[in-house]
């Protein structure tokens, strides 16, 4: 192919954009409280590393990931938030809401990026692309008080350099005619799917461009890389074969629940009780996408960050910690070195499948398992009701005595603090508040 | 209809704050209400607004008589605030709850 001849000579065969919320988590707690505007704003307190920083932040040379303690002597008048992910999360279904006004295609990425599908939509909104894509960023500006940035091209991967290409708040096409315009200079590592590894490869061979790269021939991409790389070549030259997932998550593979626990513990029965009220969340989670798991992968992380774990398997599946329990002591007696500080516990269950009891095994469970799933039922009746963990295992109970983190980093968010009259710690009315004074 | 239907016109934009001040207490806002507001860049005449002055938020009366921008409170003790440059809407205010 002649190096300047397009990729594409139609502008959007597909017309995809790419919504990526600017600093969101920081930028949701700057939307909620002017006091905060033009601040460097951190947050991930309980977590001791920056989850999210503010522009503001970013200029002072803050970045994702860094320890906090080195955050203070970077920017020291930085302002360091508790995460308060149950706003986050209010805030990204409103996000995906939105965006959903305009198309059912809607991939939601993560909880502050999501893909949406426009192809068709020209005639009946009676828009071009770039003016859906505009009406989506108004919206969604409007409705949070904080800015998005957008990308709209012909593939996902390309719609995701479109909205990286002007941050924050921009607004950027690439038609399939100009695809190499934006392409010439960008490294290959921005490319969404590039990683360390593959650029370092990459960079043997003279690629270093993303342009570089969509314009090898097929045969070597196929040659050289492996399949997901071959659809990024394809998805850099505007041919898009990245499938949406937009289904609802309704099924899961495995459940995992972890907790980190501020200062570590080398008490055993407290350990333990982590343990069991990580089964209990993840067999709450099963339950109420009616599956049950066969077996249970357990793990124990020490303050060195070191990783142990063991997998227990049961007799048939199942979705009650009760049952779990038993099976699971020996294997944890086995895991925990005594006088070890573990700073982490966590559990996967796995090979999930559908929750049917019907197929019991042959030493007379059935009426166990009927009163097992009364208890449940009601457990989770309650549940409902009354919050998450109402009722739960005594061997749960010094886990549900101490808050999570003690110290500094237990700082709650503002939120658990203002209750409102008859809201409890576990249920909360499903609008965000903000605290800014309203005089 | 659920309260949350008659209370709320566009779920994504509706946010719940707790007022403070008295200044809109012959609107019949007190100290302690929830109201609930919505996000929009732009109010008419006569509605009640939050918007941002000197780096917080104030609750008042928004008005355009006489092509003049006023923050009007319901309030004998405050005067109205004239803002002198850009003034920053933020939402307007489409409910109050009180529980008793």
């Amino acid at each position: 192919m002649m190096p300047d001849q397009p990729f594409l000579l139609r502008s959007f065969p597909r017309a995809i954009v790419h919504i990526d919320g600017d600093a969101f988590f920081a930028s949701c707690e700057q939307a909620r409280n002017p006091t905060l505007h033009g601040k460097p704003i951190i947050t991930g307190k309980e977590r001791g590393i920056v989850a999210s920083m503010s522009y503001e932040a970013k200029a002072r040379g803050v970045t994702r990931g860094m320890r906090l303690c080195d955050v203070k002597r970077q920017c020291p008048d930085a302002i360091i938030l508790p995460s308060d992910y149950e706003t986050y999360s209010l805030l990204s279904q409103r996000f995906f809401a939105i965006v959903r006004r305009y198309t059912p295609d809607v991939e939601e990425y993560s909880i502050d990026e999501c893909f949406a599908d426009l192809t068709g939509l020209r005639r009946p909104l009676r828009l071009s692309y770039r003016q859906i894509a505009e009406r989506i960023k108004q919206d969604v500006d409007t409705a949070f008080g904080f800015t998005f940035s957008v990308g709209l091209a012909p593939t996902k991967v390309l719609a995701k350099i479109a909205s990286q290409w002007q941050k924050p708040s921009g607004l950027t096409v690439i038609p399939g005619p100009e695809i190499s315009q934006f392409l010439r200079a960008l490294p290959v590592e921005k490319v969404w799917g590039i990683g360390a590894q593959t650029t370092a490869f990459l960079a043997k061979q003279g690629v270093t461009t993303a342009l570089a790269l969509a314009q090898q021939p097929e045969s070597w991409v196929r040659q050289q890389l492996s399949k997901p790389f071959v659809e990024i070549w394809q998805e850099l030259r505007g041919q898009s074969v990245l499938p949406f997932v937009t289904a609802d998550k309704s099924t899961y593979q495995s459940i995992q629940k972890v907790t980190t626990f501020t200062p570590p513990s080398a008490d055993r029965t407290f350990v333990f009780a982590q343990l069991a009220k990580n089964i209990e969340n993840a067999c709450i989670k099963a339950r109420k996408y009616r599956v049950a798991a066969k077996t249970v992968f357990l793990f124990l992380t020490t303050q060195q960050f070191t990783s142990s774990g063991v997998e227990v398997t049961f007799s048939r599946r199942t979705a009650f910690p009760q049952e779990m329990l038993p099976a699971f002591r020996p294997a944890f007696e086995q895991l925990c070195t005594p006088r070890t500080l573990y700073r982490a516990t966590g559990v996967v269950l796995r090979h999930l499948d559908v929750n049917d009891t019907a197929q019991l095994d042959l030493f007379g469970d059935v009426f166990r398992v009927e009163k097992l799933t009364r208890l449940y039922d009601a457990v989770d009746r309650l549940r409902t009701k009354y919050g998450k963990h109402t009722v739960f295992l005594g061997a749960s109970l010094p886990a549900h005595q101490f808050a999570q983190h003690l110290g500094e980093r237990g700082d709650l968010p503002d939120r658990h603090h203002a209750l409102l009259k008859a809201e409890t710690a576990r249920k909360r009315v499903g609008i965000p508040m903000s605290f800014g004074e309203v005089t | 209809m659920t309260l949350d239907d008659f209370l709320i016109r566009k779920k994504e934009a509706t946010y719940m704050l707790r007022v403070t001040g008295d200044s809109m207490i012959n609107a019949g806002l007190l100290p302690g209400d929830l109201v609930l507001v919505e996000r929009r860049a732009n109010a008419k005449d006569g509605d009640i607004v939050i918007a941002q002055v000197d780096g917080g938020w104030t609750m008042k009366y928004f008005r355009t008589r006489g092509g003049k921008i006023s923050l009007e409170p319901a309030n004998k003790k405050y005067r109205p605030i004239v803002p002198k440059e850009e003034l920053h809407i933020v939402a307007i205010v489409i409910a109050a709850i009180r529980k008793y």
